[in-house]
């Protein structure tokens, strides 16, 4: 069995695992992260995109809010390019009464979140698309971010430093040895190929299946799945988020991301055998559309794209007492400490928004064990891409936009879009006169042929849903109907195994439609129609019958 | 103006209807909102492709008659099958007439196979002569090259050579790709990058025909099919039986992703002969509603316009043409005149690709055995319906949505003029 020695081991390649391994690897230390699918495909890509103000949080749960501001504002210097300071409007609507608001702008206060009381005509002034019927609005620094080009920053940082990322591997078992955990038995599923790699401590940063490691080593914790539901509209209908002041609910965030809008969110427990399986419900699609208008009535005449959701890997209260939990979002748990088996870190709950206080939290634990003293960096450090000449903010309203290519004649609709989604890395793959690479393959977000091929060389890409989280080929109004075939014929002019090719494009259709399933009405049916005559009519998708494909390690459900 | 029909619709089956009307010396129009979904068509008719078990037919006509005794409801159920094949033969007819001859492969009442942009067979019964029926028994091939020109996305050698390889008969084959860098001789300085097949067809001259000559000559000359993306034969000349003459190899064309030149070529050959004999054509007006009182359409009214017919014809074709409408309830309408409309139960599978298809294609308007569809139960005298705006039949699973649009299109052409006739 071939073997493979590392320092540190993190499992799972969502936000967390992915700042686990940055956050070693600037430490020094030799990591290696094995991940089952690919990044950023469970809980990170399948949420709504929110960088937190924590004024969501200012009433209920002054802790989360304090941890989200300081996190939002790290976030904002070392992720640049992932991240539009949008700001967010919390308003309240008749129905609502403005009581809230005034333990809101306490909670705020306390938290230190900057918030600004404005009259219903100057939040309107600000964004139209808001609720004219509101009594009232706050202002606060919420924003967007892009869990997908995070997740990949972050993990190009680690690789810049010494990391090696192993995705489409499983850790299938923990190597316990004299009493401490001393590796972990992989397989990696595109061969089938069982390896070992010894190291002297490992992360379970597997989030909503953390506890699928834990068992490895007959350890257990308890979660609680909270699965939410969201939508995705055809356009982005608002500039800056949009909040309901009052405590949180059902449906009561809309934030604009990129070229749309996600609505959401839902909050139902699922059980911990369904979390391969879940599907968004008619009734999930009703709720979020009657609510979610209440935020911005054009929504009930807006295209819905796609419909999604995702698991939180919430602990129960019961198992994160103690000073296991730093603060009752995030639970960091050193099993030396706990169970007496040392080696084992696991890192679990949290959000989006904490995921790098998360690794910091879990690299402390990892370096006390080995011995390493160098302090965390990546309060301060920027991600690759994030070395942006301006100060953040996208400036919708001038028309003028700061994703800017220096020192470039091409379009800015071209080279703009490439820095929006790189930011300085933009310059690995877009040059001056380069037609060929330059060449527009996805309209919809316009992604060139030098982005796709930059994603496959440098950011690992390996099938087609791969490069739609590197690059959003495929995510925009057209789900990939005309640009599937084109950025296949790409990838298979780069990859030997045409079989993988076939079988990730096949993937990659049926992955697409199962979001836009719940909400096939409308425009999205008349696209799905058309869709289907090109891909399957015109092109024949269906009768190709690639062989060995690429394992099935898990129905994958509905993605952003 | 009152026409004795007006066709709601300008794809295959409305430019049908108005063709056999205008012969007829019918006062016909058609009226047309926008592009036809034939746009981004293969450009190739297929009557049935497929039987009651998802194989694939080699006599569709044969194949059609367990196909209506198994689905009465069909819209070939309606037409009858002796009417499907005499409305293919005048069709084939009509096309040559507009200068577009069609053929079929060896047999006449055969299907071929037509080879798709993602390498895929897919089988067809009517061809253009630059797509080159694959004749149903592929055995005599070994080897295959898939060829385009550098830049151009919207045909991938690559792709296509990886689909034809899953192929069973074309596993052990040679199946290659080759890309050729073309300087473009009417491209204005600029490159295939950023062409689609149309505009790559008008910038390709002598010069770039020279070069695919030269390299097709040193580097495939012993292949015996050729495959080049559709945009060889509609340019200033038609380049591809240049290149057949001078290379003396099986070339073929294949349908690009949209939009594609074949498709485009038979829309403008349609359209060209409805001129030629006669119909009239009223472009880029959408028919908003239609008034209808006591099972008898008064008149169709446009944004601009109010307008009258002794008959009408609804080919309005479906979803995507806006002759169907979803509602956010579940619910499907004919949105023109809210015509009596079958559903099936489940509208969608949950695989897109899937071998069953999805029910969405089957949902339509529901008609007679002459084609008339009611409204609240009362059948409209002087209204027919045809193509994809019918219900109980799947295009693209069965690879009969160019048989049934022609054959209905015919049949609704036949209804009216027995009836304009009457005195």
């Amino acid at each position: 069995m071939r073997r493979m020695e590392a320092d540190v081991v993190v499992i799972g390649g969502g936000a967390t695992g992915a700042s686990v391994f940055r956050d070693c690897s600037l430490r020094g230390m030799q990591a290696i992260l094995v991940e089952r699918g690919d990044i950023a495909s469970g809980t990170t890509g399948r949420n709504h995109g929110l960088l937190h103000s924590g004024a969501r949080y200012a009433v209920t749960d002054s802790h989360s809010a304090r941890e989200c501001i300081s996190e939002n504002k790290i976030l904002k210097q070392i992720a640049g390019h992932c991240v539009e300071a949008t700001d967010g409007l919390f308003i309240s609507l008749p129905e609502d009464g403005l009581d809230f608001q005034q333990q809101f702008m306490q909670g705020c206060a306390d938290a230190g979140i900057h918030a600004q009381e404005l009259s219903p005509k100057q939040a309107l002034q600000l964004e139209p698309a808001v609720n004219p019927a509101l009594i009232g609005a706050v202002r606060i620094p919420d924003g967007t971010i892009d869990p997908f080009r995070l997740t990949s920053a972050t993990i190009l940082d680690a690789r810049e430093h010494g990391g090696a990322l192993l995705n489409y591997n499983r850790a299938e078992g923990l190597l316990i040895e004299q009493g401490r955990v001393q590796g972990v038995r992989c397989r990696d599923l595109r061969n089938g190929e069982q390896f070992e790699i010894r190291c002297q401590a490992v992360v379970n940063a597997s989030g909503a299946w953390c506890h699928e490691i834990m068992e490895y080593a007959d350890l257990s914790v308890d979660m609680y799945h909270s699965r939410g539901a969201l939508l995705i509209m055809g356009h982005r209908m608002n500039g800056m988020v949009i909040n309901r002041c009052r405590k949180p609910g059902d449906a009561d965030i809309l934030v604009p991301g990129d070229t749309v809008s996600v609505i959401g969110t839902t909050s139902t427990h699922v059980g911990r055998d369904e979390l391969e399986t879940l599907e968004v419900t008619a009734d999930e699609v009703k709720t979020l559309l009657q609510e979610g208008s209440k935020l911005a009535p054009s929504m009930l005449d807006a295209r819905i794209l796609r419909a999604y959701c995702g698991v939180r890997p919430l602990v129960a209260e019961s198992s994160s007492g103690g000073d296991r939990s730093i603060s009752r979002g995030l639970v960091a748990i050193d099993h030396g400490e706990q169970d007496g088996l040392p080696g084992l870190v696991t890192i679990t709950g949290g959000k989006l928004m904490t995921c790098r206080l998360m690794a910091e939290v879990a690299t402390d634990k990892v370096a006390r064990l080995l011995n390493i003293s160098v302090p965390c960096e990546t309060a301060s450090r920027p991600l690759p891409g994030a070395h942006l000449p301006e100060p953040i903010g996208r400036k919708m309203r001038q028309g003028q936009s700061r994703y800017r290519l220096p020192d470039s004649s091409l379009p800015n609709s071209i080279a703009g879009s490439a820095v929006y989604r790189h930011g300085d890395r933009a310059r690995s793959f877009m040059q001056e006169d380069d037609h060929h690479n330059n060449a527009v393959v996805c309209e919809c977000e316009v992604v060139t042929r030098g982005e796709i091929l930059y994603a496959i060389e440098t950011l690992n890409a390996r099938s087609m849903s791969d490069l739609r989280r590197r690059t959003r080929v495929g995510m925009g109004p057209c789900q990939g109907e005309m640009c599937a075939c084109r950025v296949a014929g790409l990838l298979a002019s780069q990859q030997e195994n045409g079989d993988e090719v076939l079988g990730s494009l096949q993937d990659f259709v049926n992955e697409r439609w199962k979001g836009i399933r719940p909400v096939l009405w409308g425009d999205a049916l008349r696209e799905s129609e058309f869709s289907y005559w090109v891909q399957e009519s015109l092109l024949g998708l269906s009768s190709l019958q690639p062989e060995g494909k690429a394992e099935d390690n898990r129905d994958l459900y509905h993605e952003l | 103006m009152n026409y004795d029909c007006l066709v709601i619709g300008g794809g295959l089956a409305g430019l049908t209807t108005g063709i056999r009307c205008a012969e007829a010396g019918l006062n016909v129009a058609v009226i047309s909102s926008g592009e036809s979904a034939l746009t981004f068509s293969s450009g190739e008719i297929d009557v049935l492709g497929t039987d009651l078990s998802g194989r694939a037919v080699q006599n569709p006509f044969t194949a059609l008659e367990s196909l209506v005794q198994h689905q009465p409801d069909h819209p070939y159920a309606h037409v009858g099958t002796g009417n499907v094949a005499k409305s293919l033969d005048w069709f084939q007819r009509e096309i040559a007439e507009a200068g577009l001859p069609m053929v079929t492969s060896g047999g006449l009442w055969d299907n071929h196979w037509r080879l798709t942009a993602a390498g895929a067979l897919r089988p067809s019964w009517l061809s253009q002569q630059s797509a080159g029926a694959l004749p149903w028994g592929l055995e005599n091939i070994q080897r295959v090259v898939f060829v385009s020109f550098t830049g151009f996305l919207d045909f991938m050698p690559e792709l296509a050579a990886a689909g034809l390889k899953t192929h069973p008969v074309f596993q052990q084959a040679e199946v290659q790709s080759l890309n050729i860098e073309l300087p473009l001789e009417h491209g204005r300085g600029a490159t295939a990058d950023t062409m689609r097949a149309p505009q790559l067809a008008r910038a390709i001259g002598e010069s770039d025909v020279e070069l695919i000559c030269t390299r097709l000559l040193e580097q495939v000359n012993d292949a015996d099919l050729v495959a080049l993306p559709a945009c060889l034969s509609a340019g200033r000349k038609n380049w591809l039986t240049v290149l057949r003459r001078r290379t003396g190899l099986r070339l073929v064309e294949v349908a690009t992703m949209p939009p594609s030149v074949p498709g485009i070529r038979m829309l403008s050959a349609l359209k060209r002969r409805l001129t030629a004999v006669g119909g009239f054509m009223i472009p880029a007006m959408p028919v908003i509603t239609g008034d209808v009182s006591y099972g008898h359409v008064a008149s169709v009214q446009t944004p601009d316009d109010e307008l009258h017919a002794k008959q009408y014809v609804l080919a309005s074709g479906s979803f995507f043409s806006k002759g169907l409408k979803s509602h956010a309830a579940g619910e499907i309408s004919e949105p023109v005149f809210g015509l009596d409309i079958d559903v099936p139960e489940t509208l969608s599978g949950q695989s897109f690709l899937v071998p069953e298809g999805h029910g969405f294609n089957r949902a339509g308007v529901r008609v007679n055995v002459q084609l008339q569809p009611s409204l609240n139960g009362t059948v409209i005298e002087n209204l027919h319906v045809a193509g994809s705006v019918l219900a109980g039949y799947d295009p693209v699973i069965e690879g009969s949505g160019g048989g049934v649009a022609i054959s209905t299109g015919w049949m609704a052409a036949n209804e009216v003029i027995k009836k304009v006739a009457l005195p």
